[in-house]
């Protein structure tokens, strides 16, 4: 039951023909990467340097100006194993923490590309169904259960209007990028894989 | 009372009720003109609204802006956690009754209803007390009724339009108007005059929008759009001069006066039918 898998569905097929994948990621200094970054700017104004993505190519025209530097899924991002050591995330539509399934798939794609004790950075509402806050650990540990070589670690923190000090001055928005979004939760996951 | 009583209470109403596909529409029109008007006034002036019109993007963006902005609909602040455990055994509960009764309630066709639904019950998280949850009445709607909305738009028509298919047996589509479009549009229009517009003027810049040559319906009109806005305070009338967009405090005065007045209207009139009750229980022998 996937309220937006159609939005997802509607987007995987768009994606075809996207960017030449294999020169989305170059420069080898660059270690962090956004998903879902819509016509934002967020990683690479608080996470400098960093390569912002979405799978949305429709964004290539309509944001103005358009910062991505690559179109792809975030399960399946066009890189080699342990490319980066930080993932960042706001307001994930479409795709992330909804079902248990959806949070493997992602997770899979994130435990590839991050190296160890690489961090993933999630920014949310708490009425956010693709994010789930308050649940977030416990679909972590579950996601972590089936899997061996990961171990995975979860901070959520109720922002509280903290998000104001910790990144000033940045409107995130919804999937129809002109309303704003309210980011109440910060969840970092912190993996460490244990063979390399 | 528990979520789960309530579902599982109002649930022994689905498919019995009977209702018509237009009253399901108008119940629909309602909610999606209301939850515009909410949003508008939380985004004004601060964000254009310039080119709202209704898209599943748009459609979906709105919903999930105003359960964000709850406190400031509230005027509160909630210090509820969500208990997505909950939320999610409430919404899964009423996926599988819903397909029980009505097979066609697949995954994609019952996904808007059962997102309706989740909103309903995080808003209730948030606010347990609040009057105002916005998704209560379609709610209660789609549970009395065994409607399934589902807002499809294969391919934007005119701006007026995009369907709305309702899946109770067998799957009906409905052309929806696009009231995003026309309450930006009539916004957008008084805030450009300097006095007061009659609704014919906002009814030809409408058309003139939407190119077309055909007047929107007066009585669609006012229940879609004029009503929602002024209940929010972005527009306003005062002795039938045409409506203007709020400015100013005075502005804003003269539209709570309106409210206020309309208000009375209704309590008098509900007085007017409690003393008729009492008199007839007077006849009966029973005080009222
Ligand atoms: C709500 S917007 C958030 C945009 C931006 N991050 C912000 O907070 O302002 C969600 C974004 O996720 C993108 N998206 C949806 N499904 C995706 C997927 N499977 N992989 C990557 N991005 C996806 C959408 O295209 C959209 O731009």
């Amino acid at each position: 039951m996937s309220a937006l898998s159609s939005l997802s569905n509607k987007i995987l097929k768009s994606n075809i023909e996207a960017m030449p994948a294999t020169s989305c990621f170059e420069d080898t200094d660059i270690k962090h990467i956004e998903l879902g970054a819509g016509c934002g700017n967020f990683g690479k104004q608080f996470f400098p340097p960093c390569y912002l993505t979405d799978a949305n190519k429709a964004l290539l025209e309509q944001c103005q100006p358009c910062s991505l530097d690559c179109i792809c899924e975030a399960q399946n991002i066009p890189c080699e194993k342990n490319r980066f050591s930080k993932v960042l995330i706001c307001n994930p539509f479409g795709y992330g923490f909804y079902t248990a399934e959806q949070t493997k798939q992602l997770l899979d794609e994130l435990v590839r590309v991050l190296e160890s004790e690489g961090k993933i950075i999630v920014l949310g509402n708490q009425t956010n169904k693709y994010f789930k806050p308050s649940k977030l650990e416990k679909q972590i540990k579950s996601y972590e259960s089936q899997t061996q070589d990961t171990e995975l670690s979860v901070e959520v923190e109720d922002l509280n209007d903290k998000i104001e000090q910790l990144y000033p001055n940045y409107s995130f928005f919804q999937c129809d990028g002109k309303t704003p979004a309210k980011v109440t939760h910060q969840a970092i996951i912190t993996l460490r894989k244990t063979s390399l | 009372m528990e979520d789960r009583n309530i579902l599982s209470e109002n649930m022994q109403y689905l498919a019995t009720h009977s209702a018509t596909s237009e009253e399901a529409k108008t119940q629909f029109l309602l909610f999606i003109s209301e939850l515009v008007s909410q949003c508008f006034l939380l985004l004004l002036p601060k964000n254009s609204i310039d080119h709202y019109q209704l898209d599943e993007d748009t459609y979906w963006a709105l919903n999930q802006f105003l359960i964000e902005q709850a406190d400031s609909l509230e005027d509160a602040k909630s210090t509820t956690e969500i208990d997505w455990d909950r939320i999610e055994e409430s919404t899964h509960q009423f996926h599988k009754r819903a397909v029980e009764l009505f097979p066609n309630c697949t995954e994609k066709s019952c996904h808007a209803t059962i997102d309706l639904y989740e909103k309903y019950l995080l808003y209730k998280q948030l606010y347990p007390d609040s009057r105002t949850n916005l998704w209560e009445q379609i709610k209660n709607y789609i549970l009395r009724t065994g409607f399934i909305f589902n807002l499809e738009i294969v391919q934007p028509q005119t701006p007026y339009q995009a369907t709305l298919g309702l899946s109770k047996l067998p799957n009906e589509l409905l052309m929806l108007d696009d009231v995003i479009a026309m309450q930006a549009y009539t916004l957008q229009i008084l805030q450009n005059s300097d006095s007061p517009l009659p609704k014919a003027k906002i009814l030809s810049f409408l058309a003139q929008k939407n190119n077309t040559d055909k007047l929107y319906d007066i009585n669609k009109f006012k229940k879609y759009i004029i009503k929602p806005l002024q209940q929010v305070g972005l527009i306003a009338t005062e002795n039938f001069k045409g409506y203007f967009f709020v400015r100013n405090a005075n502005d804003l005065k003269i539209a709570h006066q309106k409210q206020e007045e309309e208000l009375n209207l209704q309590i008098e009139k509900a007085q007017k039918k409690l003393r008729l009750l009492k008199l007839r229980g007077k006849a009966m022998g029973v005080a009222l």
